[in-house]
């Protein structure tokens, strides 16, 4: 189902109505509620799938148990790699096989050898890396004896399949997430009407930015050898737009949510395109994977403890595994090596770290120096995203190379439209950068002010919303 | 708390649905109408017809498709061509017409290719433009149907309330519409478009029609056989008129449509989908709208075709 269907405008105030008006008496009661819910959220897709989610909920709960059970550090280690097993298992055979499989027979024909290539005819099912991801978190933390398990089954399948974060995340801890299944849920109406203002501004994010611009980005990487340098240009930053407004709504709309039902979510994006420097574009950008990828991955590997060797080392590996996660494709592994290359020159001067407040904090302008470096991490992060939206990376490189040509300097030949509505979600971010979101009006106290804000905001979403294209971020 | 929530909740969604509610029964005042229009002089001519006829259907390759003159010195029949757009859905379209048939009539749908498709048979934002024209035609719409162009119901409604306002001030400056194809009146007497037959060819949009056929819509059409038999008339397909170009793109889905089309259909079908490719020269603006010579060419195509069958 997704967030912006007609069935998903039916479904939320009925799951709202029946999980704080009938069914709130009880906390098991309304985890049982989510469960379900969670459950057609997600089979209104494919119920086919949902025997993934029950068996990989089933494995991570009675490996928890099962690693908190024993002292023996190798008996606590068997269940883990279990756990880790099965759902990397999931992942690998859903996702990765057939482009494993492709890679090994081309190596293979460019060896002069001819393999047969095996691939499996299947669908990728929606959300796999997340819910993989989550559930991961939850035995490795309980490995770590950082948490313990779970013992109510139901609040932990709720927690796992909980359906505003899903499919798209924002990638939960269980540290975080689980303990709010425990413990009774009080409506907040100050957290409920926030809660509805930031699923109203992922809606603006979603249909008016990302659907508007992709509509002119398939065309300009359909056409890309006949349009100008600065059409390319343009339609790359259309992308950057594209991706931002399609993934940080759809978080927007799952943190909202999560909130109408008393829940608290990560903040998953800190306004990205306000960085300054690459390492600060990552700690504001899908800040739920890449902390995951930090805690899970670039810690365990040693981090930054070994010398720079060793940083470098790990902050390559993390960047590559990173982009690989997003997609089965060379073009995500080079978009991940790129980033990893823009970080280095922060890592060896040991300058990653110099941007961790909020650019011109206190100030209504930026300065001269500020302009030159949120430009230039902007358009670093543009020439990675050619590689994260092309098919293939020769098209990646072919497209960047016709971005530099003297007909950089014409006017673009395509749809300039979607500037208009990327300056108007630039401007209200700008002013916004130190919320939460983009539409947190909890210190404007005019009511009549708040509602004309929210009404043209929908006004916006009525008038210049696009046609809605599927979540890009549910491929992954 | 809840109840101010509620409250809050309720005036804003009510104060929304308003909004909406107005600008789908704001009357259209330009002064050219759309073809949609055009519904309402195609279902005088099928309620006035009572002989025995034939009856053209499907989306806008039947109506940028045929000279019915041709079909009607061929076949001594009278004939109606019904069909205004593919967006209307299928479903709709065909339960649309089945208000009209008689004893003896002659039914003949020409489905374009995207029916076949996923659930677009529902219909899309077109279908709105249609209940608009013939709000009494909203017994005819399903659940389902109300769920597949629900997503579009906001803006359409915004575009009705900024066309009004447009209008309005446009009407004031007295400025005319010199449309000329696509307007209730680019009809001819049989419901045919006919403005663009002399018309040059423009740049033609080729389509993709991506995604699995669903074998629902071939189970709907075994229903609507089965009630035009009933009521004791003929029911044909034919297939759609379409550019080469757009052909060799899709040829695996038209293939896979055919198929699906010979063994679940008990419909009788009249041709081959390659009996309709025609050169791309032969086509108006779009893959499936031909210009004059092409109309010409397939309309006495089909007159062949009906005249084995009504034999």
């Amino acid at each position: 189902m997704l967030f912006n269907s007609f069935e998903y405008l039916i479904f939320l105030p009925t799951v709202f109505i029946l999980y704080w008006f009938v069914l709130n008496k009880n906390i098991r009661v309304q985890n049982v509620l989510l469960l379900a819910v969670s459950y057609l959220f997600y089979g209104w897709w494919d119920y086919r799938f949902l025997a993934l989610i029950i068996f990989s909920s089933f494995v991570d709960y009675y490996c928890g148990l099962a690693i908190n059970k024993t002292t023996s550090t190798n008996i606590r280690k068997k269940w883990l790699t279990i756990s880790m097993l099965v759902n990397l298992g999931f992942l690998g055979v859903f996702k990765y096989f057939n482009f494993f499989s492709k890679s090994l027979s081309e190596s293979f024909s460019s060896m002069g050898y001819e393999l047969d290539t095996l691939t499996l005819d299947i669908i990728l099912p929606v959300g796999i890396s997340f819910y993989t991801f989550q559930t991961m978190s939850y035995t490795i933390d309980i490995y770590r004896e950082k948490l313990s398990p779970s013992k109510d089954i139901i609040a932990f399948f709720a927690f796992v399949s909980f359906f505003p974060q899903l499919v798209a995340g924002p990638i939960e801890r269980a540290t975080n997430l689980l303990p709010q299944f425990y413990k009774k849920r009080e409506f907040n109406y100050e957290k409920a009407a926030d809660g509805l203002r930031q699923i109203l501004w992922g809606l603006f994010k979603k249909i008016v930015i990302a659907d508007n611009c992709a509509q002119v980005v398939n065309q300009v990487f359909e056409n890309y050898t006949d349009l100008s340098a600065s059409s390319l240009l343009l339609g790359a930053v259309f992308f950057a737009f594209q991706i931002y407004g399609d993934f940080s709504g759809y978080s927007d709309i799952a943190i909202g949510t999560s909130r109408l039902f008393g829940f608290n979510l990560m903040q998953n994006f800190a306004f990205p395109y306000f960085s300054r420097d690459i390492a600060e574009f990552w700690r504001r950008w899908h800040i739920s994977l890449s902390t995951w990828f930090r805690d899970y991955v670039y810690i365990p590997l040693g981090g930054s403890r070994g010398g720079m060797l060793m940083k470098i080392k790990n902050t390559f590996i993390i960047f590559i595994v990173s982009g690989f996660w997003h997609g089965a494709n060379w073009t995500f592994v080079v978009w991940g090596f790129l980033n990893a290359l823009y970080f280095l020159p922060l890592l060896l001067l040991n300058k990653n770290r110099n941007h961790t407040n909020v650019v011109a904090e206190g100030k209504l302008m930026i300065n001269f120096k500020e302009f030159l470096q949120l430009s230039s991490t902007f358009l670093l992060t543009v020439l990675a995203w050619v590689f994260f939206r092309a098919a293939t990376i020769s098209e990646a490189f072919n497209y960047i190379m016709g971005m530099f040509n003297l007909s950089l300097f014409s006017f673009p030949s395509i749809d300039i439209k979607p500037l208009i509505y990327i300056g108007v979600l630039v401007l209200v971010e700008w002013f916004q950068r130190t919320k939460q979101h983009g539409l947190e009006l909890t210190t404007l106290k005019s009511m009549p002010l708040r509602w004309s804000i929210y009404t043209f905001i929908f006004c916006l979403i009525l008038i210049f919303g696009a046609q809605s294209q599927s979540f890009i971020y549910f491929q992954f | 708390m809840m109840k101010h929530f509620i409250k809050h909740s309720v005036v804003f969604a009510v104060g929304v649905f308003l909004l909406v509610f107005i600008g789908l029964v704001l009357p259209n005042n330009n002064p050219v109408r759309t073809v949609d229009y055009s519904l309402l002089t195609k279902h005088n001519l099928l309620q006035q017809n009572k002989q025995p006829k034939v009856v053209l259907t499907g989306g806008s390759n039947v109506i940028f498709g045929f000279n019915s003159q041709i079909l009607q010195d061929n076949l001594n029949y009278p004939v109606v061509n019904h069909a205004i757009h593919a967006g209307y859905g299928l479903k709709y379209i065909m339960e649309d017409v089945l208000q009209f048939v008689n004893k003896g009539d002659v039914i003949v749908l020409s489905p374009e290719y995207s029916h076949f498709i996923g659930d677009n048979y529902y219909g899309k934002e077109p279908l709105l433009f249609s209940l608009t024209v013939k709000p009494s035609n909203l017994k005819l719409v399903s659940l389902q149907q109300v769920a597949s162009v629900s997503e579009f119901i906001p803006q359409f409604s915004f575009d009705r309330i900024k066309s009004f306002a447009y209008n309005k001030v446009k009407n004031q400056l007295r400025r005319t519409n010199s449309e000329k194809n696509y307007t209730e009146f680019s009809i001819n007497k049989f419901g045919d478009h006919y403005t663009h037959w002399d018309d040059k060819s423009k740049d033609l949009k080729f389509y993709n029609f991506n995604g699995v056929v669903n074998v629902a819509v071939i189970e709907f059409l075994n229903s609507i056989n089965s009630q035009i038999k009933r009521k004791g008339a003929k029911f044909f397909i034919s297939f759609p008129s379409l550019c080469s170009s757009t052909y060799k793109k899709n040829k695996k889905t038209i293939i896979a449509i055919e198929k699906k089309l010979k063994k679940y259909g008990d419909f009788k079908i009249l041709d081959t989908p390659k009996d309709h490719v025609y050169e791309d020269e032969l086509f108006y603006d779009t893959s499936y709208h031909l210009n004059g010579d092409g109309v010409t060419i397939r309309s006495k195509k089909l007159a062949s075709e009906l005249k084995e069958q009504l034999k």
